[in-house]
């Protein structure tokens, strides 16, 4: 199950949510089309079994009416909303030509309330699946179909999917889910099957229980975009990982992300063709760290710089952003950059951030992906809300997740590494393989003000004594004599450094004593 | 060693990358050795008043002579100047009249590194004879003229009558102070219409206005003299003959403190914005042999007049029967002295630390040559689209100057990673091109500024390109009214013609598939000899692509297939495509390298040099072009299809609201209802965390409503400040 878990996973990172089809209102709405359904389609399409025709003849009709899905109708409200039909997501998702559909010739099953007449089937049901390229690569793809039955889930879908997943499994591929689904199909009484959903902008809702639901029960009235829209999920909840303008960019940005990632857990991280110098000097990063050790600067700006060719594809770049994640390449070769960012919150850790980090760093651990992680934090937020939340439990699953991971972990600390947050981000401490410290760095229990606070409690000169602990703590020397840095570097030589590691650590290899599974404090 | 080799070297001005590789202009004249120069002993220490190029510009010279440099500098302002100089002192902090204006704390700075002389720059204490006496009383030399020369030519009023005693053309008008209105036009009809009335102590076109009959001078009258009252403390008003349509050319003089004065030809500066100029050139095409002769010799006559040291700039405006007037004389190193340098071989710089130190003038008026052309461009952090230049602020996060290619002189006192920031003046550098004629400096100057490399601020190339390629430019038909003539309308941009546009439709495309091919080289490890068994990967064997390129409203089918070899190279993809766009063929050809902000193409047997400035995944592509940058999207036709079913975006405009991005505590409020601010200008400081967060407009706008007040404590997503 290894490698199946493996590919629902590297589509989980965009499309993000597993969806449990079992809410009310998705039941109400898909008895709506079904009903729609039922008049409408008898008198638009009579191409059902007719016995005249050869084998030859019919084949060629069944193939040609799964094309139309739904039919144009229900196709031209799909375009009028926005949205692409499932097969047109799959031809823009994939290589030209290289798609390769798998069956096509599915019915659904159902024989209840009138769903057993040949009206009320449609070759392929409600999602097409099958298996393609991109850019080259092997990669299986279901696309539920919204033109028919509102790509509500029957046995046959889920059946479908199911098959697909199981070939992907074998051959080591992942599998792509486009989801546009109203919910179960009411006509069946399916078993409930985990799926993935791509969230767009606008056009696209998730939520458990619907609008209705939520008034009735806790009467708080929301509209659907707000309970469950494109915003929601990509800023407040962190359940969508990326939002997009509309399908046409999700799938084009969908391809390029792709193209990171490698096609099982078993693959090696993917290494492109690199055009960017790996020793060149990054003469910006000298100055990008403020004089006034308060002062905020973009953590991106430094991302930016370091990657090859300044591609950096960033995972839920609207939520948590004091924490920034997202994957990239040096000299090629696809890694995991986390940064605290100082623009934001001061960069500190939060519940959100922490969880979001975890997230990122246990999915780049699981994938061969090296992490590399640019620190200035200075600490964890303080506050109840923060304690109540359970901070120390969340943040702790940053600190369990780097620690556990066993891929090349290199660090620079660009400015502050205070107290336990400085543990937490893939310090030493937790097998950093090479932690660097830029000479602007700061490595201490905390800032030299609350220090100097605590420690000469209602003294006088308290100015005096900061400007000792700044000069005792406030820069790279306390960690590099201690070996917690491997070494402090100029950081222009930053690119450099971290390609010339990442060829080194290459045949890292590192395995966690044997366990059942890990015990991430959840 | 010539002497011209020695300025080459010194002309490499501020930048890390020094690649020796230019200037060097074919003159013959080699009056004097480079040696002979540097073993006149003249400082061993010289503090440098000024910031920026002009900082590092005196530096250069100073480490050619075997001079040891002290460079001054305010706390937020660390950049190159600093770090070329052998010694460097912090004068206060950021704004000018607290440090580079600041004459106890530089005073302070000289005495505690010894520095025997100050070179003053431009602008700030350069023209300061408060400074100039301060200097003389400890003893210690200011590179420039004496404090007399410095006063005189600093009032205009006492200037003018000076410059007409010296036998000087000047402007018919009257100087003094102007009881009443009608005094006013009473002069005014006398010198004959239109005037120009001014504030004497007035200066950089503050407090001008322009009258074409009576009443407008009576109008004049009463803004100028409230404006000379309230601004300068001065009410004495000039009125002038107003000359339309004028030139401004100005006479570079060097004299020594023996009585002998040299004119160095001129330098034409009529390309200006609100009266700054934005492109020189040297020598003028306006002026012949003869009136630049008189005008040299006119300028010589009022430095002797004022007992001249040093180097100075007489400016005059000249009307297009090439009657010329003096209109004052700068008593300082002008920003645009590199002209000259490069016309006439000299180093300004040096002569002026010569001078100061005593010597005589080597050089005979009779060994000033003209050689060849030079053109400056000043490259500004600024947006030309807005009145031909707001300034903008940033870091600069990319910045590679043109200085591989040859006759490429850059001065500039930046570099990669540097802040531009509001203290100061936006100008990121002065970009010189010369050539044996100007039509070869031009192009060359067209290059340099399509090869300049610069991300994070908005400058101003766009606009320098568009003038220097200009017909109007070209020819020499210019005045100090071009830019508005030109576009009254204001700057829109390099307009594309057909042939241009299919350029660059082309290009994209062709950037957009190259990306493409580049997107399907992924290697397999060679540790893993499975991976090359299994179906992983397939070639990319396409050799034809239909495309859709979207340029403002329209779309553009395009086919593209590839012709001839292509081959690829370590560090690229040669390719050569031949691209159908809307009926037309064209051939492009490239080096492709998609790590390089440059974009050397070959668009059907032209080279062109192209900057991608973003590509993103879903084929938006930022191009500059001519200059210009253009918003592209590179579709597949399929893609493009699909894409007429999405729905319009529909931008909201958050740009007029700003709200605290975080809970904190407001520190600093930097705007009030009213005034206007620039994109990425500050607007107030949230602290949250001990951490300050510097709160920034996203446009230019007028400030609505201020919400807050410092010490104020918001929470997440408050109203902070409404733009207008």
């Amino acid at each position: 199950m290894a490698a199946f878990g493996l590919a629902r996973n590297s589509c989980g990172l965009i499309n993000g949510l597993r969806v449990s089809y079992r809410s009310l209102v998705q039941v109400k709405y898909g008895a709506k089309s079904a009903c729609l359904l039922q008049t409408n389609i008898q008198s638009d399409c009579r191409w059902y079994s007719v016995s005249h025709l050869s084998v030859k003849e019919r084949i060629e009709k069944k193939r040609k009416a799964a094309q139309m899905g739904g039919g144009q109708k229900r196709i031209d409200a799909q375009h009028q909303r926005g949205k692409l039909t499932a097969r047109e997501r799959v031809e823009l998702l994939l290589d030209p030509e290289s798609f390769v559909e798998t069956d096509m010739f599915v019915e659904h099953r159902c024989s209840d309330f009138g769903m057993e007449q040949d009206a009320n089937k449609f070759p392929g049901d409600s999602v097409v699946t099958g298996r393609g390229r991109i850019n080259g690569r092997l990669v299986y793809v279901f696309s539920q179909d919204f033109t028919v039955f509102g790509g509500s889930l029957s046995g046959a879908h889920a059946q479908k999917i199911c098959k697909i997943m199981d070939q992907a499994l074998t051959v080591g591929a992942p599998v792509i889910g486009l989801n546009d689904s109203g919910g179960a199909r009411i006509q069946e009484g399916v078993e409930s099957l985990a799926g993935y959903a791509d969230i767009f902008l606008d056009t696209s809702y998730l939520f458990i229980t619907g609008p209705d639901v939520v008034k009735s029960v806790t009467n708080e009235d929301v509209t659907q975009e707000e309970l469950g829209g494109a915003k929601t999920h990509t800023a407040v909840s962190g359940v969508a990982h990326r939002a997009f303008e509309n399908d046409v960019e999700a799938l084009l940005y969908l391809r390029d992300f792709f193209n990171f990632l490698p096609l099982s857990n078993q693959d090696p991280a993917p290494i492109r063709e690199c055009q960017d110098p790996s020793d060149r000097l990054v003469k910006s990063l000298d100055t990008v760290v403020p004089f006034e050790s308060t002062k905020a600067y973009d953590m991106l700006d430094i991302i930016h710089a370091v990657l090859d060719e300044g591609d950096f594809f960033e995972i839920m770049p609207t939520y948590a952003k004091n924490i920034v994640v997202g994957f990239a390449r040096m000299n090629g070769r696809t890694v995991g950059i986390v940064g605290n960012q100082p623009k934001v919150a001061s960069g500190c850790l939060d519940i959100n951030s922490s969880v979001k980090g975890a997230r990122f760093v246990r999915f780049c651990d699981a994938f061969n992906i090296p992490i590399i992680t640019f620190v200035d934090v200075p600490g964890f937020l303080p506050g109840t809300a923060q304690e109540y939340g359970g901070i120390i439990r969340h943040g702790a699953k940053l600190l369990f997740a780097f620690a556990e991971a066993t891929v090349p972990k290199i660090t620079i600390i660009t400015r502050k590494a205070y107290g336990g947050a400085y543990d937490v981000m893939s310090s030493k401490h937790l097998r950093g393989d090479m932690n660097y410290a830029w000479p602007t760095a700061e490595v201490a229990v905390m800032g030299a003000k609350g220090a100097v606070q605590i420690i000469f409690r209602g003294k006088e000169n308290q100015a005096e004594a900061e400007a000792e602990y700044v000069e005792k703590f406030a820069n790279p020397f306390p960690a590099a004599v201690r070996g917690f840095v491997d070494d402090i570097i100029e950081p222009a030589t930053t690119r450099k450094r971290i390609c010339r590691d990442l060829e080194v650590l290459a045949s890292k290899k590192q395995v966690n004593p044997w366990k059942k599974h890990a015990n991430i404090p959840l | 060693w010539t002497f011209l080799t020695g300025v080459s070297v010194t002309m490499h001005a501020c930048t890390h990358t020094h690649t020796l590789t230019r200037t060097h202009a074919p003159h013959t004249h080699t009056h004097c050795s480079y040696g002979l120069f540097s073993s006149s002993q003249t400082f061993d220490k010289i503090l440098i008043a000024n910031r920026g190029e002009i900082a590092c510009r005196v530096i250069k010279t100073c480490k050619k002579m075997g001079i040891q440099t002290v460079a001054v500098h305010s706390d937020v302002d660390s950049n190159v100047h600093v770090k070329m100089a052998d010694e460097a002192v912090c004068v206060g902090p950021a704004p000018t009249s607290k440090s580079y204006l600041n004459m106890d704390a530089i005073m302070d700075a000289i005495r505690l590194t010894g520095a025997q002389a100050v070179h003053p720059g431009y602008g700030f204490l350069s023209e300061n004879k408060d400074f100039a006496k301060r200097l003389a009383a400890v003893g210690v030399t200011f590179i420039g003229p004496d404090t007399h020369a410095i006063q005189a030519m600093g009032d205009k009023i006492e200037s003018k009558l000076i410059a007409k005693a010296a036998k000087v053309n000047t402007i018919p008008g009257f100087d003094g102070v102007v009881k009443t209105a009608e005094d006013a036009v009473k002069i005014a009809q006398q010198i004959g219409y239109p005037v120009m009335i001014k504030a004497s102590a007035g200066g950089g076109g503050k407090g001008m206005r322009i009258a074409w009959n009576d009443e407008e001078t009576r109008e004049g009258f009463r803004f100028s003299s409230q404006e000379a009252a309230s601004s300068f403390g001065d009410d004495r008003l000039l009125i002038e003959k107003y000359i339309d349509n004028p030139r401004h050319i100005e006479i570079q003089v060097l004299a020594d403190k023996h009585g002998n004065v040299l004119w160095l030809n001129e330098r034409e500066c009529s390309i200006q914005r609100r009266n700054q100029k934005v492109v020189e050139e040297a020598p003028s095409m306006f002026l012949d042999a003869d009136t630049r002769r008189v005008m040299g010799e006119q300028a010589v006559q009022l430095a002797k007049a004022v007992k001249y040291s040093s180097a100075g700039t007489v400016e005059f405006l000249v009307d297009s029967k090439k009657n010329f007037y003096f209109l004052e004389m700068n008593t300082r190193l002008q920003v645009e002295h590199p002209v000259t340098e490069c016309i006439t071989g000299l180093d300004l710089v040096e002569q002026m630390i010569r001078i100061a130190k005593g010597y005589q003038l080597q050089q005979k008026q009779e060994d000033i040559p003209i050689n060849g052309w030079a053109i400056e461009s000043r490259v500004y952090a600024e947006d030309p689209f807005k009145s031909f230049g707001l300034p903008s602020i940033g870091r600069l996060s990319q910045y590679q100057e043109p200085l591989k290619l040859s006759h490429v002189r850059v001065d500039s006192g930046i570099e990669e990673g540097s802040d531009i920031n509001i203290y100061y003046d936006p100008m990121i550098s002065k970009l010189v091109t010369y050539g044996a004629t100007r039509a070869e400096a031009l192009a060359r100057m067209e290059d340099a500024l399509d090869n300049y490399v610069i991300r994070g601020v908005t400058h101003n190339i766009p606009l320098l390109r568009e003038i220097i390629t200009h017909p109007r430019f070209v020819s020499g038909d210019i005045s100090t009214n071009f830019l508005p003539e030109v576009y009254p309308e204001g700057f829109k941009g390099h307009h594309l013609d057909e042939d241009r546009c299919r350029e660059l439709l082309a290009s994209a495309a062709a950037l957009h598939v190259t990306s493409q091919l580049y997107s399907h080289k992924i290697l397999g490890t060679q540790s893993d000899l499975m991976l090359c068994y299994r179906v992983s990967s397939a070639p990319m064997d396409q050799n034809n692509w239909e495309l859709c390129v979207e340029l403002g409203q329209e779309l553009h089918d395009i086919e593209i297939s590839k012709s001839g070899n292509s081959y690829i190279f370590m560090n690229g993809l040669c390719l050569s495509l031949q691209v159908k766009v809307d009926g037309g063929q064209v051939e492009v050809c490239g080096d492709w390298n998609l790590a390089s902000p440059l974009l050397p193409l070959t668009i059907n047997g032209t080279c062109r040099m192209l900057q991608c400035l973003s590509k993103e995944s879903s084929g938006n592509i930022v191009l500059q072009y001519m200059g210009t940058l253009f918003k592209v999207r590179v579709l597949s036709k399929l893609t493009a299809k699909l894409n007429s079913y999405m729905p319009e975006k529909v931008s909201e405009d958050t740009s007029s609201i700003l709200r605290s991005p975080m809970p904190g505590t407001v520190v600093a409020m930097s705007v009030k209802p009213g005034d206007t601010v620039a994109d990425g200008q500050e607007i107030c400081v949230i602290e949250a965390m001990k951490m300050q967060n510097s709160l920034t407009a996203v446009k230019q706008a007028k400030v609505k409503s201020v919400h807050c007040q410092p010490g104020e404590t918001v929470g997440e997503g408050d109203l902070l400040v409404e733009l207008e």
